[in-house]
């Protein structure tokens, strides 16, 4: 019971220091920061697939890519469009192909499953590439109006502002997360771990699998969706590299750099390809290559991902405390 | 009143036949044994039963409906639970949480993504009562993949208890054990299984005097005697095919 208590307070804590960091960082940093926090929500909703359903997608960018287009093409095209009602097209978007392409996905598992996802999202990589009168195509989309917040009774807040847009970028994800954190305690989070677990055995024990993995593909898809809304609105633009396979990759090494199969692991992995990619870009021209490099590293030697260092530094803390709290009160 | 019938179920895998017409009809409170030697197709008859796969010919009725065409979900929703001879269970979830999925299952809150599973009292509290009756109630926090073989036996069993279903089916129970751990599993499931209709196949003579009041024996894909334990103990075909040459 208290550990669970320490856990809320620590987690609260940390949920404090997110929202204060247009206080102590710089305008650069705060950019970057937001790219975590959408990065972080684009990689959950992968591990929700990978990590909890067992099922490993080439092609997560394909939601990711939809939210950020039907958010730019809305913003575009629909005057006086929202911003809120911006984001949640794209959301409802890609959940919505999410549901669609679920009907092809529910029947395939491993290498196939892998295979289709990568196809699917090839498909819409290839839509974005070459309908140009609507996507642009390799000149992408730009130019699409950032709509202020309205927020009653307190007005509208300048989304243009760096920190303004940070603190709706960290609530909305926030939101996000909060809600992928939640279902997985629900009936349902349960009957996904099964698919991984042993799906055959789920069935005899009365699982109707086939739904459940509608279920999970729809909601990991609007979760990216979303993710992908925010890249958008943050970005200003969007290309073809929004939904190509390389943005797909991009959630893959997240994830399993921060640590597949714990809720956290793929957050951490976000904020470490997003600040090391940064740092190391400006050091050398070869930085992919030593972020795979850590990623084969991660892989062979390392699978619990950074989660679990961060998880063995803090229950070795946790048990030098309560010693010397122990020797204290003992004395 | 026969809750469960299989007629005529015949079954090739690739051509090379394994059931040539298998007659099964189990009563209601019945608890029949399945017996014959490696190869007679017991296993295949229970995946015919329980929809893993489906027959080339015949019929599975359950309580005179026909079922033979029915998803596995769907079977296991209506009263087939079965269990199996290689251990199939959930390897990195807790013994708790195993059972918690079934229990969920079978009070059909499968696909709530609202309510918050910590929070549902009746379940949990079903759980911790099969674990009770499985006598697993010290293991509830161990990952099933970690158990000890008989207590992954005793995990199988409490999986398709939880289902509470109108037959349960087991598939050679006490599998590789050695002589203690057969007894104790045998204790098991006399006492959780007390009035429920019982299918089970087993290797182990003893085992199946232990828990059956009628015998089935399927040889070479076919019924070769069926009746109660005493008249198949005396059964000279039965002798002479297999009981005569036990191991």
């Amino acid at each position: 019971m208290t550990t669970r208590r320490l856990n809320t307070a620590v987690l609260t804590i940390i949920g404090l220091v997110v929202l204060a960091c247009p206080s102590f960082l710089s305008t650069v940093h705060l950019r970057l920061m937001t790219e975590v926090l959408y990065y972080a929500l684009f990689a959950v909703s992968l591990n929700l697939i990978t990590g909890f359903g067992g099922l490993l997608s080439f092609g997560h960018a394909a939601y990711f890519g939809v939210g950020a287009y039907i958010t730019a093409l809305s913003l575009l095209h629909i005057k006086g469009l929202g911003l809120i009602p911006a984001l949640l097209m794209g959301g409802v978007a890609a959940g919505i192909i999410g549901a669609f392409f679920s009907i092809f996905l529910i029947r395939v598992s491993g290498t196939y499953y892998a295979m289709l996802t990568l196809a699917f999202n090839q498909l819409l990589y290839a839509v974005a590439l070459k309908w140009r009168a609507v996507t642009g195509g390799d000149d992408g989309l730009g130019g699409f109006p950032k709509p202020p917040l309205h927020i009653p009774l307190i007005g509208s807040i300048d989304m243009s502002n760096t920190a303004n847009f940070y603190w709706f970028t960290a609530v909305v994800i926030g939101v996000m997360l909060l809600l992928a954190w939640h279902l997985i305690r629900t009936p349902l989070g349960v009957s996904i771990v099964l698919l991984r677990e042993n799906e055959e055995r789920a069935r005899f024990l009365g699982h109707r699998t086939a739904a459940i993995r509608f279920y999970l593909f729809t909601i990991a898809a609007f979760l990216a969706g979303i993710a992908g809304s925010m890249f958008a609105m943050f970005q200003e633009f969007v290309s073809t590299g929004a939904i190509d396979i390389f943005k797909a990759v991009d959630a893959i090494l997240m994830m399993v750099i921060g640590g597949v199969g714990h809720f956290f692991g793929p957050m951490l992995g976000a904020m470490f390809m997003v600040f090391i990619g940064d740092w190391l870009s400006r050091l050398t021209d070869m930085w992919e290559f030593y972020i795979g490099a850590f990623f084969i590293a991660m892989v062979l030697y390392f699978r619990g991902g950074l989660i679990s260092l961060v998880l063995y530094a803090w229950y070795w803390l946790l048990r030098a405390v309560s010693g010397l709290w122990g020797r204290r009160t003992a004395s | 009143m026969s809750i469960l019938q299989a007629k005529d179920i015949r079954h090739d895998f690739k051509g090379l036949a394994v059931l040539f017409g298998v007659d099964l009809d189990v009563a209601e409170g019945e608890r029949r044994a399945i017996i014959g030697p490696n190869g007679a197709g017991k296993t295949t008859l229970f995946n015919m039963i329980t929809g893993k796969y489906q027959p080339k010919g015949g019929a599975v009725l359950l309580d005179g409906q026909d079922i033979t065409r029915r998803s596995v979900y769907w079977r296991a929703r209506h009263g087939l639970a079965r269990s199996f001879q290689i251990t199939n269970i959930f390897p990195r979830l807790t013994v708790f949480q195993s059972l918690q999925a079934a229990v969920l299952s079978r009070r059909s809150i499968r696909l709530d993504f609202v309510h918050p599973v910590s929070r549902m009292k009746a379940v949990n509290q079903e759980v911790v009562e099969l674990l009770r009756r499985i006598g697993l109630a010290e293991q509830a926090q161990v990952p099933g993949g970690m158990l000890a073989y008989g207590q992954q036996r005793a995990l199988e069993i409490g999986l398709t208890l939880a289902l509470q279903p109108r037959v349960i089916l087991l598939d050679e129970p006490t599998a590789g054990m050695s002589s203690e751990e057969t007894r104790l599993v045998v204790d098991l499931i006399k006492r959780v299984t007390a009035g429920m209709t019982l299918i089970i196949i087993e290797h182990d003579m003893d085992v199946v005097f232990g828990l059956a009041d009628r015998i089935t024996v399927l040889h070479y894909g076919a019924v070769l005697a069926s009746g109660p334990k005493e008249e198949i103990q005396q059964d000279p075909k039965v002798k002479e095919a297999y009981l005569g040459e036990e191991d």
